[in-house]
């Protein structure tokens, strides 16, 4: 099934649930109507605070730019000495 | 540094020994375009990881107009043209097709695929494979954005753009991996001839197509962490038509996957 069918499937399911809720009365109107835009602005900070928290806890790896640029040299070196042109480009 | 995975050495000679046993081989396709001497720092450090398993190395060169393939034919030289093998095109071709190419000439059971610019190293060569044998997978990707992953080399608004784009293609895709556009990989043979038919993608929206298509269509994927020291940052832009042409790749794969 393509994926776009999954996702209106679950938009499906939260649209008949909304509609539900406004039919019957178990939850007050005016706070029904309201349900979808809480929904969507909760994923919004939800959204953003992945992104922000990603950001923070960014992986980084500063000394393996060291240890490539020692293997480089240890590359230039062995190559050299075979006759191969390690000159830069 | 990138920690290895926790097994102990018996195991490790074990496994190795069972593999050599068996005698799986693999191909190493790597797509080049002016990497004259980036391409032979990278055979070297291939070469140099990779002792204790049979593979090949297939350079497809779009015809590089710095003399890369005079720096592949002296590395043939070097390694053997049984070792190194090119399988050069006229000009530049796209990077879908050059993983066509390359696979065609390639013997291994295993295809792996990697950048020549050095972003990743082949000292994570053995973690891919180990991780294929200890898991069974079909495919396992390499990933920047995990623990003992990482990358060097970006700014503040390059890992912003990245993050963003990340948090947005795991809500829209599901995807079941952590870095989407990632090109170190490692396929079975006959995982990657099968996802690689059906993609139509160009850049790095093709590495994308690839592995969700792989997804959708239930491969065992395993990930590894990576580490991508980014050193060309400086002189690629990443624009306003990039983020266009990211936006759009999305949606297709929304779409068509």
């Amino acid at each position: 099934m393509k994926h776009i069918l999954k996702i209106l499937a679950l938009l499906v399911v939260v649209a008949a649930t909304w509609i539900t809720l406004l039919e019957t009365s178990i939850v007050p109107h005016h706070y029904t109507w309201l349900l979808p835009v809480y929904l969507v602005v909760s994923l919004g900070c939800y959204g953003l605070l992945m992104v922000g928290v990603g950001l923070m806890l960014f992986p980084t790896c500063p000394q393996e730019a060291v240890l490539l640029q020692k293997d480089i040299v240890e590359a230039k070196e062995f190559l050299g000495r075979r006759g191969v042109d390690v000159g830069s480009d | 540094m990138a920690k290895l995975e926790e097994i102990d050495t018996d195991e490790y000679e074990k496994i190795m020994a069972a593999n050599k046993m068996k005698r799986k081989k693999y191909s190493i396709i790597i797509p080049t375009y002016n990497e004259r001497l980036n391409i032979a720092l990278v055979i070297y450090l291939i070469f140099k990881h990779l002792q204790e398993s049979e593979f090949e190395v297939i350079i497809v060169d779009d015809g590089s107009p710095d003399g890369t393939q005079d720096i592949i034919k002296q590395l043939q030289d070097v390694y053997g043209k049984d070792r190194i093998l090119l399988r050069a095109r006229p000009k530049k071709l796209g990077l879908g097709t050059a993983y066509v190419h390359g696979f065609k000439h390639a013997s291994g059971d295993y295809i792996i695929i990697m950048d020549a610019d050095l972003s990743h190293h082949p000292k994570y060569l053995p973690n891919f494979i180990r991780k294929q044998i200890q898991t069974g997978a079909s495919i396992v990707t390499g990933t920047r954005y995990v623990r003992h992953g990482g990358v060097h080399g970006w700014n503040l608004m390059r890992k912003l753009t990245s993050r963003g784009a990340n948090v947005l293609a795991q809500t829209l895709l599901w995807p079941g991996v952590s870095d989407l556009t990632g090109s170190f990989r490692l396929y079975e043979r006959s995982a990657f001839e099968d996802v690689i038919s059906s993609c139509v993608s160009k850049g790095y929206v093709f590495q994308m197509e690839i592995i969700v298509r792989a997804s959708r269509k239930g491969y065992h994927i395993e990930e590894v962490p990576i580490t991508f020291v980014d050193r060309v940052y400086g002189s690629s832009k990443l624009g306003g038509s990039e983020i266009v042409q990211y936006l759009k790749g999305l949606v297709y794969l929304l779409f068509t996957t």
